[in-house]
């Protein structure tokens, strides 16, 4: 039988390649890594790198054609008062929806986690998944209809005659506005609603990962129910937390959609990229707009995963 | 007799720690070997060299007389038992013991009659069309056995088989295999930590240590005359004397290894040394009672139903001169 | 972290009502494609018919765009899968320098937002002179569903017992047979998750595409105008429906594929 002789050689293009990388497994790994490498490399990468390139170029302010030339005059532009507010009014409307998500994603997180058995466990992922991955727009426009003139919000509020408290609330001065639909509350419940399902999962998961038995330990320990939650599981979960919030507040950033469509009529970054691209096209400055989420966005990981947070994604 | 698989100053370094150490072995056609060593000495990697799953960093590996750096693991006549039993999830048992024959192109009506055949040598008969996540641990033990013997391979290679296995089983399965072994005529290779089953399975085994084979013999050379303290504590629960005990008991300056089945308690001043006791374990058919002389202790086995003097008395030990072995090197 | 006690009500409560925040605004799409009222976003809908069920089939610009979007869905997703399951294989199969840096690179197009990865594009498009096409939709899409597959599959790698493949060779195979009789069976059900997660990705993704497209609308870019400048209400109502549907039955299917895998493991 072949198998019983050692000198018996195969040598069809298969097997010397088979051959080959078993002599190197490091040109197999260069091999697989190679068309990502390139595409990511290539197509992402250098796309950055473009984009890093033209918020040093300019624009002509006479033929209002980009100048390729090096100059810091556009980064000068983007640090003028209105639109430093811009950047200020993005990074608050982050922090805020972030803040607001984890508050919301905790308790469900929490008893998906620690109460809902096998069943209910699958149905909550479901019930996570299924908001997270449905269509973006379609969750935007979900929420037109709800803010609407004629819409739900509305016919509730009438209807239980909260019309004053309604009003009350638009009343406040910056968050306020005519109705829901043109208010930073309403891009703020958006902004919130779009994104918390990030939030919820790595949550969820970094609760799953603490055993029952550390807090049967606390418990055994002294420690008082509200104790163990703020002794024990609130900082086991909080990688988890910072995890969810990379999402969050990226996400959130970065979103032009959700201002233009709810809102005030001042501007998010995203509208600003979005608004100097197109019909203005100033590339340069729509390129130093949004060098700022990534600047903001790398110091934030840089924290993150100082935290841990990493390896709770 | 040939040599199935010869060692010839292999080594293998990963990044930081060197694996194994300059080995020099020769492992015989036909003979069962087991290498033994505690978890991390380098016992799989050796293994993984000789099935080419893995390549020496420097030295040479002899199949049959061939050198095998050239060989991938898929030309090689060795087949191994893995650990995990490395069964594929997705395949039916039937399919998993074929799968030799499969890449070999071999027909499907034949390659099934073959595989049949061997779950019948494995008394698994009639669990074809199971999967493998539906058999218990030690049907997948079997399965896996099955599986690497379909191509007939020369060698053999066990990586700790019977690790997973209960006690029961396990004793079943070293007889089996030690029957297996015999009836096929070809050479197992088979690593364990377990120096019992290296005892009673091996025509000779190797121990090896951080990298390094530090002897190999036949289990009565290797439990009789332990070369290192490390071989005299690993194989048996030997007593291990140091030098100075050794020439209060002996008049000999050598580290010296003692079994406790050897040793002969008695009253004081009657033995080679006298101690006191210091414990007294009940392990069913014997008791094994710790005598503590200054800073040492030596253990003795003594039948359970022989009246043994209580913990705090004074005893003395005795043995004779050829149940003791004195070792050449630390 | 499982406790036998149960919950207390505030918990219960606040959990539930995180969820049905999550859910009703899906559900009220649903009854909004029924309405009769066609001016006006009323609530409740003065009545129910089905009548824009039939306008919407008969709007051949839906069409234009629904095509245009699968095309460069299941374009996107082809190269994603092949992308991502290259780079899982060798993130998996080994330790090597710069392996967490692979991982960032491939999760970075999602972890930035979206008007990064557009602007970047577009920039890059300008620099170059690459007028838009469907082309162009499909190098942006293609780059963020990578990370998709990519998550899916090594996933599947890790929980793959390494010593498979080694006794695959060890058996004789080859490095393909190997891959043809081991490695695929095994993967496919995370690749065919993978790939569905992507296809749905790519099939709703509207901010990378406003930067790549140019004139050309996919579904979203077309709904995305509705919003915009509301001109068809009640066929918008419809498609987005209908997105809302087609993008579940990948969903689901993913989850029941990953989910049956987890669950003969043990």
């Amino acid at each position: 039988m072949n198998s019983t002789t050692l000198t018996v050689r195969h040598s069809s293009p298969g097997s010397r390649l088979t051959d080959l990388f078993w002599k190197k497994p490091g040109l197999l790994i260069f091999c697989l890594l190679l068309p990502p490498l390139l595409w990511l490399g290539i197509i992402y990468i250098g796309s950055l790198f473009t984009l890093l390139l033209h918020s040093f170029f300019s624009i002509d302010e006479f033929s209002g054609l980009i100048r390729y030339e090096f100059t810091l005059k556009t980064y000068a532009e983007l640090l003028s008062p209105a639109n430093f507010d811009v950047i200020l009014r993005t990074i608050l409307m982050a922090c805020a929806v972030t803040l607001a998500a984890a508050l919301i994603a905790f308790p469900i997180a929490y008893y998906a986690a620690r109460y809902a058995n096998q069943k209910m466990k699958a149905l909550f992922y479901l019930g996570v998944m299924l908001p997270l991955w449905s269509s973006y727009l379609v969750k935007i426009y979900a929420w037109k209809l709800i803010l609407a003139k004629q819409g739900i919000v509305n016919w509730v509020v009438e209807g239980t005659g909260a019309t004053f408290l309604l009003n009350s609330v638009l009343s406040l001065p910056v968050i306020g506005g005519n109705s829901l639909a043109v208010s930073y509350i309403g891009t703020f419940i958006v902004l919130l609603y779009v994104w918390l399902p990030f939030m919820i999962l790595p949550v969820q998961a970094s609760l799953e990962r603490i055993p029952e038995s550390l807090l049967e330990a606390s418990g055994d320990l002294g420690a008082a129910p509200k104790q163990t939650f703020r002794l024990v599981i609130l900082p086991l979960a909080l990688p988890g937390v910072i995890a969810g919030s990379i999402f969050t507040f990226s996400l959130t950033m970065g979103d032009f959609i959700v201002p233009q469509i709810i809102g005030s009529s001042r501007r998010f970054i995203g509208q600003a990229v979005y608004a100097h691209q197109g019909t203005a096209g100033n590339i340069p400055l729509a390129a130093a707009f949004a060098v700022v989420p990534i600047v903001v966005m790398i110091i934030y990981l840089y924290f993150a995963k100082k935290r841990g947070a990493f390896d709770a994604l | 007799m040939s040599v199935a698989v010869k060692f010839d100053t292999v080594s293998r370094r990963f990044d930081t720690e060197v694996a194994v150490d300059g080995i020099d072995l020769d492992i015989q056609e036909g003979e069962f070997f087991a290498m033994l060593g505690p978890s991390g000495s380098g016992k799989t990697t050796c293994l993984r060299l000789i099935s080419g799953i893995d390549r020496p960093t420097s030295g040479h590996i002899e199949i049959f007389g061939v050198r095998s750096e050239n060989i991938p693991p898929n030309r090689r006549p060795i087949n191994t038992v893995f650990q995990d039993y490395a069964l594929f999830p997705h395949l039916k048992v039937l399919d998993n013991v074929a799968y030799g024959l499969l890449v070999r192109g071999v027909a499907k009506p034949e390659r099934h009659r073959e595989a049949e055949n061997l779950l019948e040598m494995v008394k698994l008969q009639g669990f074809g069309q199971r999967m493998p996540a539906q058999l218990s641990g030690g049907q997948r033990q079997r399965v896996a056995l099955a599986r690497a013997l379909i191509n007939k391979p020369r060698v053999l290679l066990l990586d700790e088989p019977l690790g997973a296995l209960d006690l029961k089983l396990r004793e079943q399965m070293q007889e089996e295999l030690k029957t297996l072994q015999q009836s096929l005529g070809i050479t197992f290779v088979f690593v364990t930590h377990d120096q019992g089953e290296a005892l009673s399975m091996s025509d000779r085994f190797a121990i090896i240590n951080e990298g390094k084979v530090v002897q190999v013999g036949s289990p009565q050379e290797i439990y009789q005359s332990p070369r290192t303290r490390f071989v005299a504590h690993f194989v048996g629960s030997s007593n291990v004397l140091s030098p100075a005990l050794s020439s209060r008991c002996n008049g000999v300056e050598n580290w010296t290894s003692l079994r406790p089945e050897v040793v002969v308690l008695g009253d004081p001043g009657q033995g080679r040394i006298d101690g006191k006791v210091k414990s007294i374990r009940y392990l069913g058919a014997s008791n094994y009672v710790s005598v503590e002389l200054g800073e040492e202790t030596i253990g003795a086995l003594v039948n359970a139903n022989e009246m043994t003097a209580p913990v705090g008395s004074a005893v003395s030990l005795n043995w004779t001169a050829d149940a003791q072995h004195l070792m050449d090197e630390e | 972290m499982h406790s036998r006690k149960r919950a207390s009500m505030g918990l219960k409560v606040s959990a539930v009502c995180g969820l049905a925040f999550l859910h009703l605004p899906i559900l009220l799409i649903f009854l909004y494609a029924f309405t009769t009222e066609d001016k006006s976003y009323q609530f409740p809908p003065p009545g129910l018919t089905l009548k824009w069920f039939g306008v919407t089939w008969n709007r051949p610009d839906v069409w234009a765009s629904l095509q245009l979007s699968l095309e460069v869905a299941a374009v996107s997703t082809l190269l994603a899968l092949i992308l991502g399951t290259l780079c899982a294989a060798a993130v998996s199969r080994a330790k090597f320098f710069g392996r967490e840096a692979i991982s960032l690179l491939v999760i970075l197009p999602i972890a930035l937002p979206g008007i990064i990865t557009g602007i970047s594009l577009r920039s890059a498009y300008n620099i170059l002179d690459i007028p838009f096409s469907t082309f162009t939709i499909i190098l942006g899409h293609a780059t963020f569903c990578v990370v998709v597959v990519y998550n899916n599959a090594i996933a599947r790698f890790r929980r793959m017992s390494g010593s498979m493949i080694e006794a695959s060779f060890d058996l004789g195979a080859s490095g393909f047979q190997t891959f043809r009789y081991v490695v695929l069976p095994n993967l496919a059900t995370a690749l065919l998750a993978g790939g569905m997660l992507a296809f749905a990705l790519s099939f709703d993704e509207v901010i990378v595409t406003t930067f790549t497209a140019g004139q050309q609308q996919t579904l979203p870019i077309w709904m995305l105008e509705e919003l915009v400048r509301p001109r068809q209400r009640p066929v918008t109502n419809v498609v987005a429906m209908v997105v809302v549907m087609v993008t579940f039955l990948p969903i689901l299917g993913a989850y029941y594929l990953t989910r049956d895998a987890s669950s003969s493991r043990n």
